[in-house]
């Protein structure tokens, strides 16, 4: 098996590629000054994908919100043992998380790497679901969504892609809604399982006190050959306009929250690492904590510090995005506009710019310290089509004319909008 | 990780390795809880906020930022009956930066500017500076209540130990902080720098000497003395249950139960508790976790923690508010099994390893460095993680039925949802 390697001199890190003959993509980082080694194995498949069929199916099918995440739930389930306890033998921390676009299952441990992984790697490809286990989630997963429903801070943010987008699917709750839930069989499992828990769709990432023959061994033992699928989706036109640029909720908060967000026109697919690195600049220099707006608006009482901006992008949707706490969110957004105004009337300034870059690249360079964000940052830029150095060489690269080409083609004035908590 | 006393009362504690791409070096005031919560809390915002050299919010940041992203943040924590005022620097190794440039050495000298030196006049702080931060930490202690799970969990401390100093918000109090003055603030910072213990922690690949040289100076002038001593009390067993219920707006309820874990100082039994505390609620092989959540589906969370800084045992639980007295007494009763000894010896291995495998992997985070180092070196007795582990290795089945004898129940917290009307 071929092994290819991708290196960053500058970090003096590299990792390894490999096509396993299962169809499947690994990566391994081998770190032997570590304690400890993480593996993350997932699928390219998430809340947003709600609407597809297989190459020779007849019909699509259309699956009700929030399946991608009880299917997480229900995959730690096997006929016997189920995968947690599996884990209890082996002393490792197993977990597993869904978001927009991916789902992942993971295990960090000191001891025991190679069963560890086995177990990892067979619950994922050994689906279990009857009715009777699927009726008994129904409850846990309730409960989980209410749980969600009585945070602000993640209602803010829903109800603000919700203002942003009209028919995109990041607009639907991860795990969906307790209606939406009731609507989940075993058949309905079984068919999104066969189309993206393929080893086609699929990457596995170890990074730690391991070396790729270990990992590459546990794989030839446990996987078997898969054929490729080819998986066409269906996803809904999205028109250029806003649903609507203003959303209001009530709950119980002693301030209101806000999320203040900007929709942009997607050409392709996912933004690219200099598009991230562009934006991020931008979010910085308009209201980040280095800007004058910031400090006059933290001294004048109009923000805290949970103030924080974010490019809240994944496959199919990107929305530079503030949030935080104010009495007058409205005021807040006005700021912001007027800032942004006159960035784009007089320009960028040089040193400005210089400050933000090398604050931004700093805080990437963070990201290389953890085997977990190690393992995440690489099975999520694999599914983006770059690799883990992407960002951290978009940052050292780009320009202030980069950045002001961004600022001209977004930020619209006229695309913006504003969701409350009160 | 090396240990020493530099000067009295300052405690120097490092690890050197070249693993992390960043340094964290942090700075510890330790403290009682009291009548001085408020104004000790107060203070450590200001300290992180500006100093005489960067005198503005947008001074400072932009400093950090040209630092490549150094953060500066400060925490304020509860151990046992003791405040913990911490400032935290964190910044990218010298190795990374785009021109060789030398950072840390700058790093070092913020930190201690920042404690040393803060925007004073010989009045006191600045009304400007003090009311933004009496603003923003009266936010933050707001904000609390806003995280429901976070909520239930400080009111059931605030009722459990209403009258030892732990039951005390880790913030203080509001009323008082709005009436602390920027003199009483100056005299309190005094205080803080010649009274109280300090704890300086460095991970990072510098020499630890090049710490002790660029701190020492500033200690040696102050002429530290009449150093405060700090202690905690226990209480070893609950009197009498108490039932707390409240009522608010939200969908779901949750269920915190409060336990004396018969704890005459913070070591005492420790090993043999926290593999009782695992067995019940810590962890995917625990009992709370397998029946009450799995079996019983009965909540979404539910898991136990020891607090062995106080000698509690605590969990917390999210129910619907039907289900509340019936998760209650199956919480309980599951507690009454581990006293009969109804576990099995592979169960309590599966414990240990799983505990080990954590301790271990402490060394593979940074973060993770600090707060050991910090937690246990605040008071006389100091494991290392390895320590722990052979510790924990030697505990009998036997010695946990003995532990979980002693445990005796406090408080029961119960925050249940309005029905809604219509």
């Amino acid at each position: 098996m071929e092994k290819k390697i991708i290196k960053n001199d500058l970090l003096a890190e590299e990792y390894y590629e490999f096509d396993h003959s299962s169809g499947l993509k690994i990566f391994v980082m081998p770190k032997k000054d570590y304690e400890g080694a993480f593996a993350m194995f997932g699928t390219k498949y998430g809340s947003v994908d709600t609407c597809f069929k297989r190459k020779g199916d007849s019909d699509f099918t259309k699956v009700p919100e929030g399946i991608a995440h009880f299917l997480e739930h229900k995959l730690f389930e096997s006929e016997d043992l189920d995968a947690f306890a599996r884990f209890e033998k082996t002393g490792a921390s197993a977990n597993a998380f869904t978001s927009f676009d991916r789902t992942c299952y993971i295990f960090q441990c000191s001891d025991n790497f190679d069963q560890s992984l086995e177990i990892l790697l067979d619950f994922v490809k050994a689906p279990y679901f009857t009715q009777e286990t699927v009726d008994k989630e129904q409850g846990i997963i309730g409960q989980e969504i209410k749980m969600y429903q009585d945070s602000p801070d993640w209602q803010v943010i829903f109800n603000l892609l919700r203002c942003i987008y009209q028919n995109n699917p990041v607009r639907i709750d991860i795990a969906g809604t307790v209606e939406s839930i009731a609507e989940i069989n075993a058949e309905l499992l079984y068919s999104c399982y066969n189309t993206f828990y393929n080893n086609s769709n699929m990457a596995l990432a170890v990074v730690g006190n391991v070396t790729a023959e270990q990992v590459i061994a546990v794989a030839d033992k446990v996987l078997k050959k898969e054929e490729k699928v080819e998986i066409e989706q269906i996803v809904p036109e999205e028109p250029e306009n806003l649903f609507s640029s203003y959303y209001e909720e009530k709950m119980e908060v002693d301030i209101p929250k806000f999320a203040i967000g900007f929709k942009e026109k997607m050409l392709g697919n996912v933004r690219t690492p200099k598009e991230i690195a562009c934006t991020n600049i931008l979010l910085d220099l308009v209201a980040g904590k280095v800007s004058p707006l910031y400090e006059e608006m933290l001294s004048g009482g109009l923000i805290n510090k949970y103030f924080g901006y974010e490019y809240f992008e994944g496959r199919g949707f990107s929305v530079p995005m503030y949030s935080g706490e104010s009495s007058e969110p409205e005021k807040v957004k006005e700021k912001i506009l007027e800032r942004i105004a006159l960035l784009k009337e007089n320009g960028i300034s040089e040193t400005d710019f210089e400050v933000s870059r090398k604050r931004l690249y700093g805080l990437q360079i963070r990201a290389f310290n953890d085997v977990d964000d190690l393992a995440g940052n690489i099975v999520e830029s694999y599914f983006r089509n770059s690799n883990l150095f992407s960002s951290i060489e978009a940052y050292r690269e780009i320009s202030k004319d980069d950045v002001e080409k961004i600022l001209r083609q977004n930020f619209s004035e006229e695309l913006v909008a504003l969701s409350v908590i009160k | 990780m090396e240990m020493k006393q530099i000067c009295k009362g300052v405690k120097l504690c490092t690890h050197q390795t070249d693993k992390f791409k960043t340094a964290r070096l942090s700075f510890s005031f330790i403290t009682s809880l009291g009548r001085h919560t408020s104004a000790n809390s107060l203070v450590v915002h200001l300290l992180s906020a500006t100093n005489s050299k960067y005198k503005t919010i947008s001074e400072m940041n932009r400093k950090l930022a040209s630092l490549y992203g150094a953060t500066l943040s400060c925490n304020v924590s509860k151990c046992g009956d003791m405040q913990v005022l911490s400032l935290i620097l964190t910044a990218i190794d010298d190795r990374f930066t785009f021109e060789n440039e030398r950072i840390c050495k700058d790093c070092v000298e913020l930190l201690c500017e920042c404690v040393f030196r803060p925007n004073v006049s010989p009045d006191g702080f600045f009304a400007e500076d003090v009311n933004r931060e009496k603003r923003l930490l009266i936010e933050k202690i707001e904000a609390e209540k806003d995280d429901k799970r976070a909520y239930a969990f400080s009111r059931l401390i605030e009722e459990m130990c209403s009258e030892e100093a732990y039951g005390l918000n880790k913030f203080g109090k509001i009323e008082e902080i709005e009436k602390l003055t920027e003199k009483e603030l100056f005299t309190r910072w005094m205080r803080l720098i010649v009274n109280s213990p300090v704890q300086i922690n460095y991970v990072g690949s510098a020499d630890p000497q090049i710490i002790e040289e660029a701190v020492l100076p500033y200690f040696v002038s102050l002429q530290r003395k009449d150093i405060l001593v700090v202690k905690t009390d226990f209480i070893t067993s609950a009197h009498e249950e108490n039932t707390i219920r409240e009522k608010q707006n939200v969908k779901q309820g949750k269920l915190v139960i409060g336990w004396r874990a018969g704890m005459t100082y913070d070591r005492d039994n420790f090993p043999a508790l926290k593999l009782m505390n695992m067995l019940f609620g810590g962890g995917t092989f625990s009992k709370l976790f397998t029946n009450v959540r799995e079996k019983m589906s009965l909540c979404y969370y539910c898991s136990s923690q020891l607090i062995a800084s106080k000698g509690l045992l605590v969990v917390q639980s999210g129910v619907e508010t039907e289900n509340t007295e019936k998760a209650l007494i199956a919480i309980k009763n599951e507690l009454e099994e581990i006293k009969k000894g109804n576990f099995s010896q592979e169960t309590l291995r599966n414990a240990k390893l799983s505990y080990c495998d954590t301790l271990k992997s402490i060394y593979d985070n940074s973060g993770a460095i600090d707060s050991w180092m910090l937690s246990y070196s605040v008071d006389s007795v100091y494991y290392s993680p390895e320590k722990l582990c052979e510790l924990i290795n030697a505990v009998s089945k036997e010695e946990i039925i003995v532990a979980a004898s002693l445990i005796t129940l406090d408080t029961v917290y119960i925050l249940e949802g309005e029905k809604e009307e219509e």
